[in-house]
């Protein structure tokens, strides 16, 4: 597949499906869910009900990345939500079977809580 | 240097009042952790379980088709520290013919990251080598 932002003739086979998070008290994440769409990889969230921010995220358009400029093996990937109340950047990267989302999480309204930083681990199912 | 006096390597090694039984909660460890990555050379899957109040892991190697049973192992299992129940860490070890295999284990997060070192004694000049995989269940 050719995406949009990806130069180079892509395949995300290896990743498309859905992942689980590892751990079941879940900080943010519960799991995802990896899919093509007109052209487009795409992710579906669903956040943890142990989480900060359970429910629906609904999905977006992931960019991804490959290991070098001259190579075409995808192996990281960023997307961005914006969820009204919070704004979640999230740089994901596979290690051996895993994929590790770093998600970090700015918070818009004007309470206390702190911008921050998570990092999970999710394994395919 | 003075070492016949020694009895701990770290503050946290002496035991204070919150000490209590170590290593108590187990049942996360317990079961079968498969290997998440489809592309490993080595351990498919591994099996960890208790008889008798020792501690075994039983890991099976991945073949083309199908898998070799390695057998079970006794392992010896860590806390993070002198007061932690919870189990964080373990070791066990392997004796083949032509091999010899440490493995150790560590899990966080639901994932249980194993390392094994995998020694050669078979003449062969084969590099002795180091792989580490991660492991769910």
């Amino acid at each position: 597949m050719e995406n949009q932002i990806q130069k180079i003739k892509t395949d995300f086979s290896y990743y498309l499906g859905s992942w689980t998070n590892s751990y079941e008290k879940a900080r943010v994440i519960g799991a995802f869910r990896l899919y093509e769409e007109n052209g487009q990889l795409m992710i579906h969230i669903t956040g943890s009900e142990t989480g900060f921010y359970p429910g629906n995220w609904g999905s977006q358009v992931v960019k991804s990345h490959s290991y070098a400029p001259d190579t075409n093996d995808v192996v990281a990937f960023q997307t961005r939500f914006e969820m009204g109340d919070m704004e979640a950047f999230l740089a994901m990267n596979e290690n051996k079977g895993l994929l590790i989302i770093a998600g970090y999480f700015t918070f818009k309204d004007e309470d206390e809580r702190s911008n921050c930083f998570v990092r999970e681990f999710f394994f395919k199912i | 240097m003075q070492t016949a006096e020694l009895k701990h390597t770290k503050k946290d090694d002496l035991i204070s009042e919150s000490y209590h039984e170590w290593g108590t909660q187990i049942s996360s460890f317990l079961g079968t952790w498969k290997n998440v990555n489809p592309k490993t050379g080595q351990i498919s899957r591994m099996e960890v379980s208790i008889k008798d109040s020792e501690i075994f892991i039983h890991c099976f190697g991945i073949l083309e088709q199908d898998e070799m049973d390695w057998g079970p192992t006794p392992c010896q299992v860590f806390s993070s520290n002198v007061a932690s129940q919870v189990i964080e860490g373990f070791t066990g070890t392997y004796d083949f013919e032509f091999m010899d295999i440490s493995i150790i284990g560590n899990i966080k997060y639901g994932v249980m990251v194993v390392q094994s070192c995998n020694t050669f004694k078979d003449g062969s000049n084969r590099n002795n080598y180091l792989c580490r995989e991660f492991f769910c269940k």
